[in-house]
């Protein structure tokens, strides 16, 4: 599925192609805050996902670099570092409110000498952080009174994840085995994400089950070596691209790679990269791309090999009418 | 030099195999009981010698426990025999193969490749590691060149190279920190193997390097008796340095680009050997590899411990830093210096006249008031540069002159804490930080992060001066025992700086979402200034700057040595004392307004210098102007240069100052 139309859908259609915040000033009522600075990437996610365009925001290119689920306006200026943003161009855009995460408290000092700080992002930080980053979006929204934008945002990400649900449900078999949910760091160390993350809240309400045994700490991820994915032999690996090249040197290479239960095929399927750190369009992206990848993964499996070229086109095919009956 | 290692003739004469012995042993049963974990006894044979490839648990001891062992090992010892030589041809025992930019230059090639062309690095970190070091190196080489491969010059080419590259790593990381904190993992020292493949290539880069060192050991044995009288004995001191650091940072380039940052053995496992009885050149050759590589092994093993205890991963280069730190601190006393200084205070240009002092004096005020008015009036918006109009600079006083403020009076107290040191020891490489007490502000900034909730800005600050008044104690403690002995008192300082550095990399490595907002803490920023802690650090430089005069005496006689200065009735332990606690107090003011910065107080004073400013007051007037000039400057810089990213003043200064030094090296080297 194209990104773009998914988050139009998402977020309902022409919220984003008001371009700045001017144009949807009516529907504030007096008082309310109209031009937003964020300093987060999450948090710029979860004011595009109301359908605000924030006048500002740190780190723009890495936003675009992250969050390719969202689009987000040229008009944005582009304040600097996420920690250091620039504090006179933060001042000559006047901005009405500045949301930040707890991560900045040491700049809240200096950021409400320019304007009215709002301290949200705690979402990342709960061991429920899909929940969390509901509960926030829902806040934010009574904030900037558009409670009904909020509402709407719920809904549609609970489409995405309901019909994503369903597409699993389907295709019989995909979703028995569990899975690890990685991204690789360099050959000798990965990420793998625990269900305290958002992608192991969005598994857990797909219905399937993580296979990274879960730790008393409730940290989102672990940093481990791959050998320690060994413990769960009937495992399969779902990976966020990008897959560093070293690392699939490695994984042909190595014997030791070679003895890891995902060498099978449909043992390891990449997954496009959805930021962790993200909110509730980036939840519903992921529950999205996961149902697509396992749907296709199990699609390919099933069917006899001299047949794989008719295959390839079938999640393409099946997508097609999932769209044409949505 | 600073100084050179010797020890009592009291100590009994003894055998390094015990110690070697038993760490080695200690780290054998470590090995021992971590793979009885992962396989049966039975087994182990047939896993060294033909693992079955069905059995993953083979496998693992095979291909990843065995060659993991290897390889500490090997790098341990390469690191040990590369800190023998390098410590032996630069006749400073604090000299460290890492310390002469190999690691900065290959870290920061490795971020720049990170970012900006990623495909460089399919093939392997290797390649790009080994040019970064091969440049950093050349440019160390080249810089020393000009003045004849001299230690000072090459260890001032090598920090100057240092906190160059260091300061661009860090801008890099700042602006493109989701991009690399791969390299922020491998950057504690990585040591997991997946086959033979990383201890082959070691051992087969390694060996040529060694035997041709070992072929260096007879002529660099001349550097024992020092610079003038090894001339004089005819030996060709200058290809033989050469030829050896080239051998031993070759070395250390490889094991970098192998396994990353294994900071302290290098530095560690010469002095141990040395302690532990290996006197002569040869002898250390043999031990300190010994010692490199048991020691390094034992803190892998460790560092697996550690990794699996707190689920969280423990990077190897931290335990050797925490491991042989202490051990060093323990040992501290029972070496005794050789102050080797007749280079470091050899002048660089001829003293300036009464009349061009004053000119110098008029002129560097002149620039302090000349930047501060830029820096209040000159920005750049989204419209670009512009001069702020009367009503502009009003209405953003209130951003802009806490920083001003608080740049100017940071400038003042780092120059004039790195004038006293440097004044006091001797050391023209003595600065605030070879005190620690900006590692200590730096530890006690990582630790407020890592052990509180979601700290402010008072938590920090709170923490940042506990942290460096911790290290003070310390200082003061430890310096007693050696009457506040300049050489002393700086290896203990390098050597708490070294631990808390350790913890530091662990929590960089840690993978942790908050490694970001610990890069901002520290990378010496007047962002976070308020009015209030600006004026009060104005205060503390007025006063610095109207106490420091009293100090001119002892100043001017503490340089002269022990004998004279006791003669001169001068109660030496209380002059030290009295120094030593006013810098480390300028010093902590400085740290808890900006962070740990360590480029200012090491440099303005050299620079100063450099102008030809040599009595004592002027020199820390002046240098005071330059620290702030140059404080002042590297914000106001930082903040527009790479508009809207904005750049901390301590990587900006850093930056400025390595280059104004760069060029002042090439120039004056060829006026010589």
């Amino acid at each position: 599925m194209n990104r773009r139309t998914m988050l139009t859908r998402l977020l309902g259609a022409g919220m984003l192609a008001g371009g700045s915040l001017g144009h949807a000033a009516g529907q504030f009522a007096a008082g309310l805050p109209r031009r937003l600075v964020s300093l987060d990437w999450g948090l710029t996610e979860m004011l595009l996902s109301l359908g605000v365009v924030p006048v500002g925001m740190a780190n723009v290119q890495g936003f675009r670099r992250n969050f390719t689920a969202c689009t987000l306006p040229a008009a944005v200026v582009d304040l600097g570092l996420m920690f250091q943003p620039n504090l006179e161009l933060l001042w000559a855009l006047k901005p009405e409110l500045i949301i930040i995460t707890p991560a900045h408290a040491a700049l809240r000092a200096s950021l409400e000498k320019v304007a009215p700080t709002l301290t949200l992002g705690r979402y990342r930080a709960s061991p429920v952080p899909y929940l969390a980053a509901r509960a926030e979006t829902q806040q934010l929204a009574a904030i900037l009174g558009r409670e009904a934008s909020g509402a709407n945002a719920l809904a549609q990400v609970d489409a995405a994840v309901a019909q994503a649900r369903r597409q699993l449900m389907d295709a019989p078999a995909t979703h028995i085995a569990p899975l690890y949910m990685v991204r690789f760091v360099d050959e000798t160390h990965l990420r793998v994400y625990s269900t305290h993350s958002l992608y192991g809240e969005i598994m857990t309400l797909l219905g399937l089950h993580n296979a990274w045994p879960d730790t008393s700490h409730a940290a989102a991820f672990s940093t481990v070596g791959f050998e320690a994915l060994g413990s769960a032999p009937e495992a399969a690996l779902i990976y966020l691209k990008p897959l560093p090249v070293p690392v699939a040197k490695l994984m042909e290479r190595s014997v030791l790679w070679q003895a890891m239960p995902f060498k099978n095929p449909g043992r390891m399927l990449a997954l496009p990269s959805v930021p962790a750190e993200g909110g509730i369009v980036s939840a519903a992206y992921f529950a999205q791309v996961l149902s697509d990848v396992l749907v296709a993964s199990a699609d390919q499996q099933r069917k006899p090999a001299n047949a794989a070229a008719l295959l390839r086109a079938t999640p393409d095919l099946r997508r097609a009418s999932a769209q044409g009956t949505a | 030099m600073m100084s050179t290692l010797t020890l009592p003739s009291i100590l009994p004469r003894r055998s390094p195999l015990l110690p070697v012995g038993a760490i080695l042993l200690v780290a054998l049963m470590l090995s021992l009981h971590q793979l009885g974990a992962r396989l049966p006894l039975a087994l182990w044979w047939q896993a060294v010698i033909a693992p079955a490839p069905a059995d993953l648990r083979q496998l693992l001891v095979h291909d990843s426990d065995l060659p993991r062992i290897v390889v500490t090992w090997l790098c341990g010892a390469a690191l040990g025999m590369a800190g023998v030589s390098t410590q032996q041809v630069l006749r400073n025992p604090l000299a460290e193969p890492m310390t002469l930019g190999i690691f900065p230059g290959a870290y920061l090639a490795l971020s720049i490749a990170t970012v900006f062309a990623p495909s460089w690095l399919d093939g392997g970190r290797d390649g790009v590691a080994l040019l970064g070091a091969a440049v950093a190196l050349t440019l160390v080489f080249a810089l020393a060149a000009r003045r004849g491969i001299s230690p000072l010059a090459l260890i001032l080419g090598g920090m100057i190279v240092n906190l160059c590259c260091g300061a661009l790593s860090f801008a890099l990381a700042l602006s493109h920190f989701d991009l690399l904190t791969g390299l922020m993992i491998w950057g504690g020292g990585s040591f997991g193997q997946h086959d033979w493949q990383i201890a082959l290539a070691l051992l087969t880069r390694l060996l040529p390097c060694t035997l041709l060192l070992l072929l260096c050991l007879r002529p660099m044995a001349v550097f024992e008796v020092g610079d003038a009288v090894g001339s004089s004995l005819g030996a060709s001191l200058r290809m033989t340095r050469a030829a050896a650091l080239f051998l031993t940072l070759l070395v250390t380039a490889f094991v970098v680009s192998a396994v990353g940052v294994i900071g302290f053995i290098g530095l560690a496992a010469p002095i141990l050997a040395r302690l532990a009885g290996a006197r002569r050149l040869r002898d250390r050759m043999l031990w300190a590899p010994l010692f490199g590589a048991a020691l390094l092994w034992l803190a892998d093993q460790i560092a697996q411990y550690a990794s699996v205890w707190y689920g969280t991963l423990i990077p190897t280069g931290a335990i050797t830093a925490l491991l042989g730190a202490p051990l060093l601190l323990v040992l501290l006393p029972s070496l005794r210096g050789r102050p080797d200084l007749t280079q470091a205070l050899q002048a660089p240009s001829t003293a300036l006249a009464p009349r061009a002092l004053v000119l110098t004096a008029c002129i560097s005020a002149a620039f302090v008031l000349l930047v501060t008015g830029v820096a209040l009036s000159v920005g750049r918006g989204l419209d670009g540069w512009h001069l702020s109009s009367l009503g502009e600079v009003h209405a953003l006083l209130f951003l802009r002159l806490p920083h001003v403020i608080a740049a100017l009076a940071v400038g003042v107290l780092l120059a004039l804490a790195g004038g006293l040191l440097q004044r006091m020891t001797g050391n023209p490489m003595a600065s605030p930080d070879v005190l620690g007490i900006t590692a200590g502000g730096a530890l006690g900034l990582t630790a407020a992060l890592f052990l509180t909730v979601h700290p402010g800005l008072p938590t920090f600050l709170i923490w940042c001066a506990g942290g460096s008044l911790l290290t003070l104690l310390a200082l003061i403690a430890l310096g007693r025992a050696s009457s506040y002995a300049p050489d002393t008192l700086m290896l203990t300082g390098v050597t708490i700086s070294a631990m808390f550095q350790a913890i530091s990399t662990i929590a960089i490595s840690s993978d942790d979402p908050r490694v970001i907002i610990l890069y901002n803490l520290l990378s010496g920023s007047t962002y976070n200034v308020s009015a209030s802690a600006a004026g009060i650090v104005a205060a503390v430089a007025l006063a610095a700057l109207a106490v420091v005069p009293w100090c001119k005496r002892w100043l001017e006689i503490l340089p002269l040595g022990e004998a004279v200065v006791r003669e001169l009735g001068v109660n030496l332990m209380l002059a030290r004392f009295a120094l030593l606690m006013l810098s480390a107090l300028l010093t902590a003011a400085a740290t808890l307004i900006i962070g740990p910065l360590s480029f200012v107080g090491l440099m303005a004073p050299h620079m100063t210098r450099m102008l030809g400013v040599r009595r004592v007051v002027p020199l820390l007037f002046i240098s005071s102007a330059v620290g702030a000039v140059l404080m002042v400057a590297s914000d106001w810089l930082g903040r527009w240069v790479l508009f809207p990213q904005e750049m901390p003043a301590g990587v900006m200064a850093t930056l400025l100052g390595s280059l104004y030094l760069i060029l002042t090296m090439f120039k004056r080297g060829t006026r010589d």
